[in-house]
């Protein structure tokens, strides 16, 4: 579950669900400003959301310096790697 | 006072220090810098400060902190700022924050902390607004880092900009130079009409006194706070207070906690927290945030205190029911009234007591005049939380009349009242009279307790009834059928029936409201308040205007309604 492609996926699929969006409208450019309901309040739910599907409590500060999709998704798979001791690739 | 001339020589000011002598400042001139700097001599190795943030979290003691506001002060008078200049302070979660005011202080400025641009927002109009803020209010001077330095030159009309990069840590000026107003505190609401309230050394001195006596607050107490200090609440909680009282404060970073709102819960079991200010919505904020799997003891926590919006009895409920919370005792739940035109607190509920909880029947709040207790069972009826009694030297009175549970405008005067707006007489004059400030919250009194039911704002008369904006948007969130807490109420003159109308917009995920929901939202408001909800409407997220605290605009978005931009 571990690989980026499987963290891209998790991350994908809990902002469609947290937010109720289309998932098939989520790009890696999107910005929390295009989703709708995205706020600085739901970030939190967001967060929790994510934590719960990848297992590990990840580091809040790296996570908010994401200004897309695709950097969060990428922040979330080298938290999970960092928490998890296996190599960031 | 405001003639006296500073006492120290120019010579001193520059020195570089290595020792710690008495600082200079004109004798019995009360000085919230000065109280710092007693705390200083007295335990310098003591910490002062933890902070934590997007940076590896730092301890400063009294001393630390001291130097820091040293080096500010010798670089504030470098510049050669008049005593009494307003500096605008626009610096992010930091210790510099604290330097800096402090700093200031020494110098005999009058500091204004400022919210500095996140990366969210539109630069071009957080830059136009504050340059009419600027203007309006006269400032001429800021201290902020590097970064900003282009943007400020190309949109504020300054007579100084300091950047903190300028600030030799090594040139140190431990004088006090006094002046009477200490600081503005810009009020909430849209950024160019914010009204700086002046606040007096002598008038923080004493609130912090009284306040402090009333709930129990010493030298030895902890506070944690992830308050940002350009509101009232947290800035003179959880800022001013630990400066004058000199006890020790753990701050968080509120754009973090806001995302991992439990790190809060953490802190306070991690630090020892005993003192907490919290606004309402927080309460609900963390418990919706805490995962199954985690508990926190919080036996250390002597008070959280809700304050600076309508405390609701629910949101308390929830947060003491919460089985994870381990310790927490009942009575530390308490509540406070406070305002920045009193510096801060006004009333506060009794230490070691629950808040006391009443029933009010629907109808004696619509049809205004006096409070009436509901009978039990009355499933109509509202439900206040008690704001506690004036603080030693405030006092209370309802505008409309002086009958028990008269409901009216609440009306405060005392000894830490504000000396007025800054550079604004009419808006002055609009609030202040003969030492009362006509606070523009509504409420009554009961059994000497104050119980604040809403803001004059937010007062829709509909129909000849009384109805508050709050508990309209509070009645359509809770259907769950909006994004919470993006419902707006207001009302609209109906000039063919000579009255007003009710509106409620509100966003919804796809813009829209179907015929369904629609009824269901008219059902539930006239099942709660006898009104028709004439317009109701759903817009798409983030249409609707908010004010600088994040609060939706009521004002704004019936001017947006009425435009028929919406």
């Amino acid at each position: 579950m571990n690989s980026r492609e499987d963290i891209v996926r998790v991350v994908y699929e809990t902002v469609a669900t947290t937010f109720d969006y289309p998932i098939e409208q989520l790009n890696g450019a999107a910005t929390a400003s295009d989703i709708e309901g995205w706020d600085s309040v739901t970030t939190s739910m967001l967060f929790l959301n994510i934590e719960e599907r990848v297992g590990v409590e990840l580091d809040i500060d790296k996570l908010l310096k994401a200004e897309n999709l695709e950097e969060l998704a990428t922040l979330v798979f080298e938290g999970v790697a960092r928490k998890s001791g296996s190599p960031e690739s | 006072m405001s003639g006296r001339r500073l006492v120290t020589s120019q010579s001193s000011h520059l020195s570089q220090m290595t020792e710690h002598s008495e600082p200079t400042v004109e004798a019995d001139s009360p000085n919230v810098a000065m109280s710092f700097l007693a705390h200083c001599k007295a335990d310098p190795e003591r910490p002062f400060l933890t902070i934590s943030g997007s940076f590896e979290r730092r301890v400063l003691t009294f001393a630390e902190m001291r130097d820091m506001a040293c080096a500010y002060n010798a670089h504030f008078r470098a510049r050669d700022l008049a005593r009494g200049s307003v500096l605008a302070i626009i610096l992010t979660h930091g210790p510099e924050l604290y330097g800096a005011f402090l700093g200031a202080l020494m110098a005999g400025l009058v500091p204004t902390l400022m919210p500095f641009p996140t990366p969210k927002q539109d630069r071009q109009r957080y830059w136009q607004s504050h340059a009419e803020l600027f203007r309006r209010s006269e400032i001429r001077a800021v201290l902020t880092y590097r970064e900003l330095d282009e943007e400020i030159r190309r949109h504020l009309d300054l007579d100084c900009l300091s950047l903190t990069d300028d600030v030799d840590p090594r040139r140190r000026d431990e004088a006090v130079r006094f002046n009477e107003l200490a600081v503005l505190q810009h009020s909430s609401g849209t950024t160019a009409l914010k009204k700086g309230v002046m606040l007096t050394h002598k008038a923080i001195l004493t609130q912090i006194d009284s306040y402090a006596r009333f709930i129990g607050l010493t030298r030895q107490s902890r506070i944690v706070s992830w308050l940002p200090l350009y509101h009232d609440m947290g800035f003179v909680a959880c800022f001013l207070a630990p400066m004058i009282l000199g006890c020790e404060i753990s701050h968080l970073d509120a754009f973090l906690w806001s995302a991992r709102p439990t790190m809060l819960l953490d802190e306070i079991v991690a630090f020892g927290g005993e003192f907490i200010w919290l606004p309402n919505f927080a309460f609900n904020h963390i418990i919706n945030n805490i995962r199954p799997t985690q508990s926190w003891d919080l036996s250390s926590v002597r008070a959280f205190i809700n304050c600076s919006e309508p405390c609701k009895p629910a949101s308390f409920e929830r947060f003491a029911a919460q089985p994870q919370l381990h310790g927490l005792k009942a009575s530390a739940l308490q509540v406070c009234y406070a305002m920045a035109e009193n510096v801060f607190a006004v009333t506060q509920t009794r230490m070691n007591e629950t808040p006391r909880v009443l029933s009010i029947t629907n109808a004696s709040l619509r049809e205004g005049g006096r409070a009436m207790l509901a009978e039990d069972g009355d499933s109509s009826a509202v439900r206040f939380l008690s704001c506690g009694r004036p603080i030693s030297g405030v006092a209370v009175e309802i505008a409309e009349g002086a009958e028990p549970a008269a409901i009216g405008e609440i009306l405060i005067s005392g000894t830490s009242l504000y000396s007025g707006y800054y550079r604004r007489p009419e808006a002055t004059a609009e609030r202040l009279n003969n030492g009362w400030h006509r606070t523009g919250d509504i409420g009554f009194l009961w059994d000497g307790e104050l119980y604040v039911a809403g803001r004059v704002d937010d007062l829709l008369n509909i129909r000849g009834k009384n109805i508050y904006a709050h508990e309209v948007e509070d009645a359509i969130n809770a259907l769950r059928i909006a994004i919470p807490g993006r419902v707006v109420a207001f009302s609209v003159p109906n000039d063919a029936l000579g009255t007003h109308d009710l509106v409620v917009l509100c966003e919804t995920p796809g813009g829209a409201l179907e015929g369904g929901a629609k009824k269901q939202m008219r059902e539930a408001v006239n099942a709660a308040f006898g009104v028709s909800l004439s317009r109701l409407g759903g817009v798409v997220p983030g249409t609707l205007i908010k004010t600088t605290s994040g609060k939706l605009s009521r004002n704004g978005n019936r001017d947006l309604f009425l435009g028929k931009e919406l």
